[in-house]
């Protein structure tokens, strides 16, 4: 190799550096046009740099490095400090990991384990589920899929899961479609009564659903949408609240000049928010699609209240259906079969958002650096 | 065709009592590569905005081409706008950036007929029948958007003549600054609009890819032979590319002229301090009459101007009362072993040098005189350093004369043309 170093030359830097007044714990990077200056016995400056400042130094110092350490393993001691604790430094941070991902392993189980037991469960004969709740299914007390098969017959179970896809999907997209095109409005359209409608959107975040409740299932009842597309408008207006406030807060980020180039370039105001804007909202709009498709898929109390709990039909949706086929009379409860269909409900919403759940930290954290 | 003429147009904004724009008349000629310029909140964006249909006009007609535009939206003005931001849709690819505009739009009728022209001459030549022919021109007629292969050559010319080829697939978000400028361009000349607006184009680049795009810009004016509006803070931009300038401060302009007339007969004191780098210095003046001679004093020395100056007679109805001189920072004369017996005694200043900038062909001195900071370009052959004591003088042949209104009320011959026939 043309450029090699040569013990020789390390030692002749290393002594020049401390010749300079610096200590061995100062680390010398040098290019390959020093050191060739060196050997030529000419003149030339040294740098001083700590390695702990400046992290890993530039190819040419990680040569001279290479270089450093493999006399350090011919003469222990040789190299400088700095080498040395830059070493420990990586182990600092190996260990910190670990630490790290010890703690988040086990927040991950005690979040799992629930589901675990659910899942474990639903293969278990019924009076041992009750008896020992946290112990494998073995021998007898394996029912195979019996829970499932039976669960299917006391229950009309896709068109219960019809029910809550429908509602489900269609309250989502409603819901995107129309707090994006809100919230666009509301931060473009900068009046009195847009900030007036704004904070009334907002105020509707603070109400709890407990206050509105008996009057909204009156009200409903009255006109008419206690129904299966009645209660996907009633699911726009409870999701609308948050879902208009985080879009707000990320189309004041959306630069107004790419809409005003979208103008234009020939977009009228509807092509300018569906070509330009909307796309631009996807990490947001991914974000509020999970956000509220969990809520809704997993909600009880308002289907329960607006669709009713007439058993068996499977006319509702699926934790009000499972709920009412599993619950005998006197507060008995068939618990195989419950845990059996909770399972099978868990699936699809997790799925979703674990094709979804990249863009949340995205979304969630994206309105907010710049508003 | 697009002459841009606004008359008596005022603007203001909403909520605002003080209009931005009091009162503007200018007329944009064809094709012409029109700058304007001005300090910051000078109203030069606003102007801008209302020729592209962003902004709404208060009072007063826009017409483009001759028809009122006021209510016009942006999408039918026919016209294309370059943002300082460079506003490229970020969540398109290079070619969908510079395809968008051609995807939106139907073609214009202008090119409709022009097609349909071409159908006939086509059909003609192949000698057709009249019912094919009918055929043809009605399918051209009934064609209302751009096809993908149309696009596809329209975006690849552009690509090709803006060097983009090799960028197509990419997104802007992993472009430098230049490229994402030249996208803009692109997305911009697509469409072969009949205005192009440019603001503050080339503000976010570094100072060497801006001389570049400077001059790529303006290759492209003569190029696509439309009319260019284009605004901007910095006034080398300004001089160098621009047809005619117009200069504007408080929403109220100044003068609109060719770069040289601006330089050379600025009409009042904000543009003869706006256009130059580094700025004229202006010193206080007091007009004095001596024997029948007009001249004028700063700081105790007298300046024979009368010779030199047009509108010299003007000169006499100041007499006794002070003005503001004014003087380019190269007319300034540096005294030296060079000159000092051909310049009176009395013309000379003794200042103390402040602060020396060496530039390498030129050195600008800083001094006080007269109780003005003042700023001398001269060649950097001369050693001065920061310190120095120097003796300077005025030029008298190349003195602005402004009056208390700060209009200018005399400046130098202009420059004259070069009158040699050498028979070499």
């Amino acid at each position: 190799m043309e450029n090699s170093l040569t013990k020789l030359d390390v030692k002749t830097l290393i002594d020049k550096n401390m010749e300079l007044g610096y200590d061995e714990t100062d680390a010398i990077i040098v290019t390959y046009d020093d050191i060739k200056e060196m050997q030529k016995g000419k003149e030339t400056p040294l740098y001083k740099y700590s390695l702990i400042e400046y992290g890993t130094p530039a190819t040419v110092g990680k040569y001279f490095m290479s270089q450093l350490k493999a006399i350090e393993k011919e003469k222990p001691g040789f190299l400088p400090l700095t080498i040395k604790k830059g070493a420990s430094k990586k182990r600092a941070k190996l260990i910190s990991n670990i630490s790290i991902y010890t703690i988040l392993t086990i927040v991950a189980g005690i979040v799992f384990i629930p589901l675990l037991i659910l899942f474990m469960n639903s293969f278990k004969e019924g009076s041992a589920i009750s008896l020992e709740p946290f112990v494998f299914p073995t021998g007898d007390k394996f029912v195979g899929v019996d829970n499932y098969l039976d669960g299917f017959k006391k229950m009309n179970f896709f068109m219960s899961l019809g029910y809550s896809l429908f509602i489900t999907v269609a309250s989502t997209l409603l819901i995107l479609l129309f707090t994006s095109m809100t919230a666009w409005f509301l931060v473009r359209v900068k009046t009195i009564w847009t900030q007036i409608i704004y904070y009334m959107i907002l105020f509707s975040q603070v109400v709890p659903f407990q206050l509105v409740m008996l009057p909204m299932n009156k009200l409903a009842s009255i006109m008419n949408i206690n129904n299966l597309f009645g209660i996907v408008l009633i699911y726009i207006a409870f999701g609308a609240g948050l879902s208009v406030f985080m879009y707000s807060g990320f189309v004041k980020s959306v630069p107004l000049e790419i809409e005003e180039a979208a103008m234009i370039d020939g977009c009228n105001p509807i092509q300018t928010f569906f070509k330009i804007v909307f796309p631009v909202l996807k990490p947001t709009t991914v974000t509020i699609a999970i956000l509220n498709a969990m809520w809704i898929w997993n909600d009880y109390l308002l289907p329960s209240m607006i669709l009713g709990t007439a058993a068996g039909t499977g006319k509702t949706t699926l934790p009000v259906a499972i709920q009412m086929a599993n619950t005998g009379s006197y507060g008995s409860v068939s618990y195989g079969t419950f845990m059996a269909m909770i399972t099978l409900t868990l699936i699809p919403i997790v799925i979703f958002y674990l094709f979804g759940q990249k863009y949340i930290i995205k979304g969630v954290t994206a309105g907010a650096v710049k508003g | 065709m697009a002459s841009i003429e606004f008359s008596n147009v005022v603007k203001i904004y909403e909520g605002k009592s003080k209009p931005v724009i009091p009162n503007l008349n200018l007329k944009i000629e064809d094709k012409e590569f029109i700058i304007l310029v001005g300090p910051s909140g000078c109203g030069k964006s606003t102007t801008l905005r209302m020729i592209a249909g962003l902004e709404d006009i208060s009072r007063g007609t826009l017409r483009i081409d001759g028809k009122k535009v006021n209510d016009v939206p942006a999408r039918d003005r026919d016209i294309a706008m370059v943002f300082q931001s460079y506003a490229l849709y970020p969540n398109m690819t290079v070619y969908k950036n510079i395809a968008f505009p051609l995807k939106v739009r139907k073609i214009p009728k202008a090119e409709i007929e022009k097609r349909v022209e071409s159908v006939k001459a086509l059909c003609k030549e192949k000698n057709l029948s009249p019912e094919e022919t009918e055929k043809k021109v009605k399918a051209a007629m009934s064609q209302k958007k751009y096809t993908k292969e149309e696009i596809d050559a329209k975006v690849k010319a552009v690509s090709k003549i803006l060097d983009l080829d090799t960028y197509l697939d990419r997104k802007p978000g992993t472009l430098s600054g230049g490229q994402r400028q030249r996208v803009a361009l692109g997305r911009a000349m697509v469409r072969s609009p009949k205005i192009f607006l440019l603001d503050e184009p080339l503000s976010n680049l570094d100072a060497k890819l801006r001389t570049e795009m400077r001059s790529q810009i303006s290759l492209l004016h003569k190029q696509l032979n439309t009319t260019f509006v284009y605004v901007t803070h910095d006034q080398t931009e300004a001089m160098t590319v621009a047809d005619r300038i117009v200069v504007f401060n408080k929403g109220i302009v100044q003068q609109f002229d060719t770069p040289r007339n601006l330089y050379e007969r600025p009409v009042n004191k904000f543009v003869a301090g706006f256009i130059g780098s580094p700025e004229m210095n202006f010193l206080p003046a007091k007009i004095v009459s001596e024997d029948g001679k007009v001249s004028v004093d700063i700081a105790d020395r007298k300046f024979d101007v009368s010779e030199t100056l047009n509108k010299k007679h003007e000169l006499d109805s100041y007499i006794g009362s002070e003005l503001t001189y004014g003087v380019r920072p190269e007319d300034i004369i540096l005294v030296t072993n060079d000159n000092v017996d051909s310049l009176p005694k009395e013309t000379i200043y003794k200042v103390h040098v402040k602060i020396a900038e060496f530039l390498g062909a030129e050195i600008y001195l800083y001094f006080d005189l007269a109780g003005v900071q003042c700023i001398c370009r001269t060649s950097a052959k001369y050693r001065v350093n920061y310190g120095d004591d120097i003796y300077v003088s005025l030029n008298p042949k190349k003195a602005y004369i402004f009056n208390e209104e700060s209009n200018t009320i005399a400046f130098p011959e202009p420059s004259s043309e070069i009158k040699i026939n050498l028979d070499i």
